[in-house]
């Protein structure tokens, strides 16, 4: 009953603060559609300045690039002695390199096979002219590989770069605005005296700590359905998984982000100063969780991304929405997150509990 | 025991200690049922450590306190304790309404009794028009009223109130003052701070606080006898609180 009274309260306050609606409804909302912008839209096709190609060549490299002069070209192709081919480029953008010189290099490819099934047919009629039985050129390639067949694991074939980083930012997203509402919201129960009030109030310091749960779990879920609903209707992010389980590790993420920002806000005294945290509990997250690939890192920083939290919870979002993996699938992930989660909570009791004490008093002594 | 039980407050040697700092010294103080019970002194004198002790937001270092007959605070004591600090500790982004049905909820008042009280504090602390609006809205002497209500919703046996007629205008004091011996009527027990001599003269009995040490107690009459003095003031000057 005085859970659900803090929990009611949590969410009046909330309701009352329409800043603080928007930054957990539509800030994570306009940030989505911001990346999704950036992060889908196409490659530019490289162009290129080309001088002295072998005759043949060019028709072919138009397929794969647009050939311009050199004023504006993201490098320079020029033919050289020998059928050598040079290629100088000015592009500083990696992406738009790796384009250029995979367009070079496949031109080069058709090419060289064209050349090749020229020869081989003129090669072929001179033989018909001897008594030499001259090989088929269907026979010849019997003896070549065939491209694989390609087939996904998961339903809905290839993600975008977009569609593989959007768990990640949705658990990003949770943990950040979470931490950063609840720790002020407890930063200022205690400066403004109402934690004292609560102190002297007949509620205990588990009851306080499960409010602020049931309060901000119940915010997190709500923002977790918001949040998928958007991404599957407006940006057209597939999530192939159940939703129960999406809103599970959300929830337990924000349990954690809760807790941090509680004990975190133990050790401010204004609300800059929870700021102030940002740089050292968000940063570390949103670089070493998985949002970018660590695969080939450093061993500390593996080391430092398998204690931050939001490392399983991206793990785990990204198997269920992208691989529709089952709950046992992600039972480890859900289970190191119960795990952070029951430390910290325990911690926040105690810390909290350490300011009640006349439990520890004796009663005065009759005389 | 019913030396015990017969005593609201009940300090044995206490004292409190901050790091290496003493703020209080071998405080005895015993508070019976049914009184109004001033503890008056300049800023620093302990005042508030002092009534934070009893409030059990603190621990003595040494000594023993007994609170309605209880060491250790209970659900049971707890409500039946009203604790209202110097800062008014409200949720400024919700309405007064809104604050005083969390505490509500809190004493576990529910349905018709909890709609009943909430009715009759807004009323008596003549906030009931204001009700909906948000406490950041309201003036300092409303958010003093507000608090106070707060601190009365449980109807409680003690009432500890830590400056509450600070920054607030004579009329209001004097209402607050009014409604304080009401409640000693009731047969309420009433602990105030205050460091205005004059609200002191309306307490059964007086405490002098001054650097942590309790200098006299007694009732406003005996401590102005006792010294000599004519008024309350002076009585505090003559006991050396300068």
């Amino acid at each position: 009953m005085r859970i659900l009274t803090m929990a009611v309260r949590i969410w009046r306050q909330v309701l009352r603060d329409r800043r603080t609606l928007a930054l957990f409804f539509l800030a994570p909302i306009l940030l989505l559609t911001v990346l999704d912008i950036t992060l889908t839209s196409p490659v530019a096709t490289p162009r290129i300045a080309v001088h002295n190609l072998p005759t043949g060549f060019q028709t072919i490299l138009q397929r794969y690039a647009d050939l311009t002069d050199s004023g504006s070209a993201d490098g320079s192709l020029v033919g050289q002695t020998q059928g050598r081919l040079t290629l100088t480029i000015e592009s500083v953008s990696p992406s738009v390199i790796q384009r250029l010189r995979q367009s070079v290099l496949e031109a080069e490819t058709v090419y060289n096979e064209e050349t090749m099934a020229q020869n081989l047919t003129s090669l072929r009629g001179r033989a018909s002219r001897t008594s030499i039985p001259a090989p088929g050129l269907a026979e010849l390639k019997l003896s070549l590989l065939k491209p694989a067949v390609v087939s996904y694991r998961y339903p809905g074939g290839a993600y975008s770069y977009f569609n593989q980083t959007a768990p990640a930012l949705m658990a990003l997203f949770i943990f950040f605005f979470v931490f950063l509402v609840s720790g002020i919201a407890f930063l200022r129960e205690r400066v403004q005296g109402t934690l004292e009030r609560l102190k002297v109030s007949p509620i205990w310091a588990w009851e306080i700590m499960t409010g602020y749960l049931a309060g901000f779990g119940l915010i997190a879920v709500l923002q977790t359905l918001f949040l998928q609903w958007y991404a599957s209707q407006a940006l057209a992010i597939p999530s192939a998984g159940a939703i129960y389980l999406v809103v599970l590790l959300d929830v337990l993420l924000a349990f954690i982000a809760l807790s941090t920002g509680m004990v975190l806000s133990l050790f401010a005294r204004t609300e800059f100063q929870v700021m102030q945290f940002i740089p050292l509990v968000i940063i570390p997250q949103i670089v070493f969780s998985g949002l970018f690939p660590l695969r080939t890192a450093p061993a500390w920083v593996q080391d430092v991304s398998s204690v931050l939290p939001v490392t399983y919870a991206v793990r785990g979002l990204r198997a269920v929405m992208l691989k529709n993996d089952s709950f046992s699938d992600i039972a480890p992930q859900i289970g190191m997150l119960a795990l952070f989660f029951v430390i910290l909570a325990a911690l926040n009791i105690v810390l909290l509990r350490k300011s009640r004490p006349r439990a520890a008093n004796r009663p005065a002594q009759a005389s | 025991m019913d030396k015990v039980n017969s005593l609201a407050i009940d300090l044995r040697q206490v004292s409190y200690r901050a790091g290496r700092s003493r703020i209080l010294h071998d405080i005895t103080l015993s508070i019976p049922h049914g009184s109004i019970t001033a503890l008056v002194g300049p800023s620093g004198s302990g005042k508030t450590t002092l009534v934070r002790l009893i409030a059990g937001l603190l621990q003595p270092s040494v000594g023993c306190i007994a609170v309605l007959g209880h060491g250790s605070p209970d659900p049971a004591t707890a409500s039946r304790i009203g604790y209202m600090a110097q800062s008014d500790a409200l949720y400024n982004e919700l309405s007064g309404q809104q604050n005083l049905d969390f505490f509500a909820g809190l004493y576990g008042l529910s349905g018709k009794s909890r709609v009943q009280r909430l009715e009759q504090l807004m009323q008596w602390v003549g906030l009931s028009e204001d009700r909906k609006k948000a406490v950041w809205t309201y003036s300092g002497g409303m958010r003093r009223r507000l608090s106070l209500a707060i601190a009365l919703l449980p109807e409680p046996d003690l009432l500890i109130l830590d400056e509450p007629t600070v920054g607030i205008d004579p009329v209001l004091s004097r209402q607050f003052w009014q409604e304080f011996e009401h409640f000693r009527t009731l047969g309420r027990t009433l602990l105030i701070t205050t460091h205005v001599m004059d609200e002191a003269n309306h307490a059964d009995r007086v405490g002098f606080l001054r650097d942590g040490r309790m200098l006299a107690t007694g009732s406003p009459q005996d401590l102005r006898e006792q010294t000599g003095a004519a008024s309350l003031e002076e009585a505090f000057l003559t006991l050396g609180g300068r």
